[in-house]
């Protein structure tokens, strides 16, 4: 017996010293970028900084606060997250309700359930999604990046399992009390999937806040753009080996990576918040608690 | 059961039409989905086509030359079109394996941290790299891995020659394998912490009450109780075997390691250099959607015959 | 082509001198006597112009104004009626890739704008594009042909298919493109050391900077020659490195029995890559070079590490963040040292940078030229010098010049004589601190002051006064006649399906060779692997096209 709380002791050390070191190590490159946001321009260009600024400085800071496009585009996102998120979540709510049913209450289930696989399996490519969002006048509108992406397959997949762990029973003492659908859905099942609905959400929200193609894609006017787009489109190392005399000029105002620095932490900072609210609702527990109850 | 004695007794229609009534809320909660897919998925197919023609302008689907297989056959003629196809699936069932594996470690070691606060923290911070494209992160990787960098220096303080991490074809998969786990690992954590919590105390309970120990008790209770969503993760990811990471091997890859870490993806790349090749792209995507489908749909059989669940 | 260079250099100096008698007093925006009034249609139709464009975050505006309202929309809207929109606009790093779908997708816009060739040749096979060969005989201002034509039709001809006129190429000066070995003069100094002329200088000033403490810091942190896995970049590059070998990498060559060859397979390259291996060998490269693309080892040069390397006219504007940790940095531009003391001739791009492309169904095809003359007067014509017209180039932003001349719909640059002659004044004015001369310029202007300022200590013209003397070198050296052009500006059937897998497999191997992965006689499989492999092909369907022109 002693030994064995022995045993446990010595796991519990080595299990936090691991996972200490593991998000550590995690958190590494994220501390890099802030430190070199944090420097002076030179600092950086001399290669001193790694997780400490080295000369600190605000400077990238105050000159992102000075263009306007960094909070437009901030703005997009924020935009796109709430109504995308929200949109995605209704969807994929209410397909995986009848697809995680029984073959036997609801037989084209199978059907269904590869009707929808089939659609992550196969694409026509970009040209042919670009001519429909044209077709369907969505080009350039927040339309564009919120629902084509409210159908995600996969998610509604992770929601299906997530929903048939739940005790059957509940299910049927629900529907002897001759509830409809739609309060089983949200009386019951809503309530008892909050982890996972978390989970979820925090993947369409994360999907959301880092999609920059579909930006570049849909979006007509660069003032449209959502943040990841924009970040891309600054981050992304220029052709060098197309560069006339005359943008040289103007490419070298670009160039601090300071500045890249600061607006890839100030663009990763609002979804950053995102996770430890979501995480108060995945608490163990949960299903039994209300089962008791 | 079902077939009660009641509905037994019915005629045939009037059977279908009342198993209609009770099934038609769930075609009507399915509508929002179909058309979205319809919309955005099925029609925008279309464009498969593409494939076997020679398409450059838009001017209707059926328009464009028809070449039969030539775009295929035009990837499959590339110099070292085997060895590509080697390192793809190579680099990607190794992605897969340990992007399985190691979620579900980390996640069943952070279930036994006893603080909660402690906990949120390092999911917290063990989420982060997911949030950096591989644009940032190629650069930090090469700054760390590089003969000069970190990780060398802590090798040469322990007396060790230094590795170019990136330069030799042997360590080169091994890299993309490690950087990729590294930064995927934590978010899939998110999902199985999310499964964890709906295993039934109760069951833990019962475990402790017989005496069984902490590993008997993960073995017994936690694996099994996490088993539907490892074995559906897992099937997910197998359709990724053609997979394995563009922007990350484009971003990483150099002329020393073309033999062991060039992909098909980035293969296709060059082929399209600085060029709007979409048949070749398009036949190259078909490919791997069929090979995916096979994968997807074996393991979904599997599942069904073996472990008698339907994943999805 | 030099001839008709001349001819075309003495026009444009009659017409700057036929400027200059007259009183200049008349604003742009009030009818203007220049070659495109005739052209210009009465205000009060109006007429639609859609265009897709791209724009740099670094872009600045005046109060008020923004991209989709700029100084020259408005003066479009008066002088011609015509209402700019942007049907689309993107970023430049995605400009290329939006444009592909644009054009694939089927619907182009009324203008397409510094499209690739590769763009131009889709859009004329899928007959998008509209034949220009009337509008243009009867639109183009002389000053408007004689830029155009100024290459000695070069780029007008790749513009042309079947005789027709398809797109209106943005020309470019490609004296601007030789690769200068350019040498941290403060390291020389701290040494002892001379500029280095040859090859094997190059070589002892990399080592003595790999060894020597060039930077006296007391450590061993810098490098020999720097130059990125690009290999054959703008800046940080080799190409003139080979070029002190006679070799023209990458370079579409006119070989002496006219036929056209390809730089990177010829014997030369070899001699080049065998003394880069010795280098290598020598640690005065970074082991690691295959790794690190141009950003990366701007960054590294930047922070001090290197202090010799090739690069264009520009490149010091990429390493002038380092100026604040290191104020002492100093850079001397030279001619790309030679081998065996024969004269090093660049070899640099096409004539051309980019194509103007009109939708076919565009009612008004004209308007293109008619911008086109419009950019031309405003830069290069008589008026060029007018406060009023000068406002659309740059303003003032407080203590700062902001430039917007690249909000113009359509632009081009001078021909190499112009843009010569153009240096030789602004040099000239440098030098004696005397910008009367400056007018006559047609282009670089802007240097002057900058440059003057850094000369005397104050202001930052750092970048701007190293550009000028990157310049100095390549007139004192090159001029225009020690250039080596591509031979072929266009693209065939098999260099679309092939010339990206083979320029990766010339990077690979030359990669390796230099490392000494595989051994220096590799080169002539890489050149047999080559031809084989498409290269054979390519090159005979070049020099069929070549003698069907």
């Amino acid at each position: 017996m002693n030994y064995r709380m022995d045993g446990k002791k010595i796991f519990t050390i080595f299990n936090y010293l691991f996972l200490i070191v593991l998000g550590l190590i995690c958190i590494a490159p994220l501390l890099n970028t802030l430190a070199i946001s944090l420097s002076s321009a030179s600092a950086v260009a001399m290669g001193d900084v790694l997780f400490f600024p080295s000369n600190f400085s605000l400077d990238a800071y105050t000159f992102i606060a000075t263009r306007s496009e960094f909070l437009t585009a901030l703005n997009v996102s924020v935009m796109r997250v709430i109504v995308g998120s929200i949109l995605q979540m209704l969807v994929t709510f209410i397909s995986a309700y009848p697809l995680s049913r029984e073959n036997r209450d609801f037989r084209m289930r199978t059907v269904y359930v590869w009707f929808f696989m089939f659609t992550i399996l196969f694409s026509g490519g970009i040209v042919p999604l670009y001519m429909q969002v044209k077709t369907l006048g969505m080009l350039d509108s927040m339309m564009a990046l919120v629902l084509p992406t409210s159908l995600a397959v996969f998610n509604i997949v992770l929601m299906i399992n997530f929903f048939r762990i739940l005790p059957r029973e509940l299910d049927e003492s629900f529907r002897i009390d001759g509830a409809g659908h739609w309060t089983l859905l949200w009386r019951l099942y809503f309530p008892l999937s909050l982890p996972a609905f978390a989970t979820i959400l925090l993947l369409a929200m994360v999907g959301h806040w880092n999609s920059w193609f579909d930006g570049m894609l849909f979006m007509n006017q660069t003032e449209n753009y959502p943040i990841a787009t924009y970040l891309r489109s600054i981050i992304v190392s220029f052709d060098f080996s197309n560069v006339r005399s005359e943008d040289a000029a103007l490419l070298a105002s670009i160039s601090p990576r300071t500045t890249k620095s600061a607006q890839i932490i100030l663009a990763t900072l609002p979804i950053l918040c995102v996770y430890p609210f979501l995480q108060r609702y995945f608490v163990t527990g949960l299903v039994l608690g209300s089962v008791k109850g | 059961m079902k077939t009660s004695s009641d509905t037994a007794r019915m005629p045939v229609l009037a059977r279908l039409r009342m198993r209609f009534k009770r099934e038609l809320p769930y075609h009507l909660f399915l509508i929002p989905g179909i058309i979205l897919a319809i919309l955005f998925c099925y029609i925008p197919m279309i464009g498969i086509v593409m494939a076997f023609q020679k398409f450059t302008v838009f001017k209707g689907w059926f328009d464009a030359p028809w070449v039969g297989l030539a775009n295929f056959k035009y990837v499959i003629s590339m110099p070292r079109f085997g060895q590509v196809m080697f390192n793809t699936v190579y680099i990607s069932v190794l992605k897969i394996i340990f992007s399985l594996l190691v979620p579900i470690i980390v996640a069943l070691l952070l279930n036994e941290m006893r603080s909660r606060k402690m906990k949120r923290v390092l999911q917290t911070a063990m989420y982060l790299p997911h949030f950096l494209s591989w644009i940032i992160l190629g650069g930090i990787i090469l700054d760390i891995l590089s003969l000069e960098g970190v990780v060398n220096s802590i090798i040469s303080a322990f007396g060790g020659q230094p590795i170019g991490f990136l330069s030799s074809n042997t360590l080169f998969p091994g890299v993309l394998i490690t950087t990729e786990v590294w930064k995927s690992f934590g978010f899939n954590t998110i999902i199985y912490m999310a499964a964890l919590t709906s295993i039934n105390p109760d069951l833990y309970e019962a475990a402790e009450i017989d005496g069984a120990s902490r590993w008997r008790q993960i073995w017994h209770v936690t694996l099994p109780g996490i088993r539907p969503t490892i074995i559906l993760l897992a099937t997910l990811s197998l359709g990724n075997v053609l997979n394995a990471g563009f922007e990350q091997v484009f971003i990483l890859l150099n002329p020393l390691v073309m033999d062991s870490g060039d992909i098909l993806d980035t293969l296709v790349y060059r082929l399209a250099f600085n060029q709007a090749q979409y048949s070749v792209a398009t036949a190259v995507g078909l490919f791997k959607s069929i090979v995916s489908g096979v994968l997807i749909a074996v393991s979904y059989y599997l599942a069904y015959k073996l472990a008698d669940y339907r994943i999805f | 082509m030099k001839k008709q260079a001349a001819i075309v250099l003495g026009s444009i100096l009659l017409l700057m001198s036929a400027c200059s008698s007259q009183p200049n007093s008349t604003a742009p925006e009030t009818a203007s006597p220049g070659p495109s009034e005739s052209d210009s249609v009465a205000p009060e139709k109006k007429i639609d112009l859609k265009v897709g464009r791209y724009s740099l975050p670094t872009w600045g505006y005046p109060e008020g104004d923004d991209f989709a309202n700029n100084i020259w929309y408005r003066h479009y809207a008066d002088k011609f009626g015509l209402n700019v929109t942007h049907e689309w606009t993107s970023l430049q790093s995605e400009y290329n890739e939006k444009l592909n779908i644009v054009i694939a997708s089927g619907s182009i816009p009324d203008i397409l704008m510094e499209i690739s060739t590769n763009q131009l040749e889709t859009l004329v096979e899928a007959d998008m594009a509209a034949d220009l060969t009337d509008v243009f005989n009867e639109h183009a201002s002389d000053l408007t042909k004689e830029i155009l034509y100024g290459d000695g039709g070069l780029g007008m001809n790749s513009a042309t298919f079947d005789g027709k006129l398809m797109a209106l190429p943005y020309m470019t000066s490609v004296i601007y493109e030789p690769s200068l070995l350019w040498v941290r003069q403060d390291w020389l100094d701290n040494l002892n050391l001379p500029v280095p002329q040859t090859i094997d200088d190059v070589m002892a000033v990399a080592k003595a900077f790999k060894e020597q403490d060039p930077d006296k810091n007391g450590k061993n942190d810098t490098g020999g020659l720097a130059f990125s896995n690009w290999l054959f970049d703008g800046i940080t590059s080799l190409t003139g490195f080979f070029n002190g070998y006679h070799a023209y990498p990458q370079t579409w060559l006119k070989g002496d029995d006219g036929k056209i060859t390809y730089g990177s397979i010829q014997p030369e390259m070899k001699n080049a890559i065998a003394k880069l291996r010795e280098m290598y060998k020598a640690g005065l490269l970074d082991p690691e070079f295959g790794m690190k693309d141009t950003p990366k080892v701007v960054e590294e040069v930047t922070g001090g590490k290197y202090g010799i390397t090739y690069g264009r006219n520009w490149n010091v504007y990429m390493y002038g963040a380092g100026l604040e940790g290191q104020p002492e940095m100093i850079w001397t531009p030279l001619v790309a040292p030679s081998a065996d003391g024969k004269d090093v001739f660049a070899n640099v791009g096409t004539t051309v940078v980019s194509y103007y492309v009109v939708n076919k169904n565009y009612e008004h095809p004209e308007i293109l030229i008619q911008l086109l003359n419009e950019y031309n007067e405003m830069a290069y014509g008589p008026k060029r010098n007018d406060p009023e017209v000068k406002k659309f180039f740059a303003f003032e932003d407080g203590q700062t010049i902001v430039e917007q001349g690249h909000l113009s719909l359509v632009r081009t640059l001078t021909t190499d004589e112009a843009t010569l002659k153009s240096l030789e004044y602004v040099i000239e004015a440098i030098e004696k601190r005397d910008p009367s001369k400056l007018d006559e310029a047609l282009t670089e202007t802007g240097k002057y002051e900058p440059s003057v300022a850094y000369l005397d200590g104050k202001g930052t013209g750092y970048m701007e006064y190293h550009q000028v003397k990157g310049f100095q070198t390549t007139i004192e050296h090159y001029g225009t006649d020690r250039l080596i052009p591509q031979a072929y500006s266009g693209t065939t059937d098999t260099m679309r399906d092939k010339m990206g897998i083979l320029g990766d497999y010339e990077r690979e191997m030359f990669t390796k060779l230099i490392m000494g992965a595989e051994p220096i006689d590799a080169f002539d499989t890489f050149v047999a692997e080559w031809k084989k492999q498409g290269g054979e092909q390519i090159l005979n369907e070049i020099n069929a096209v070549a003698k069907s022109n």
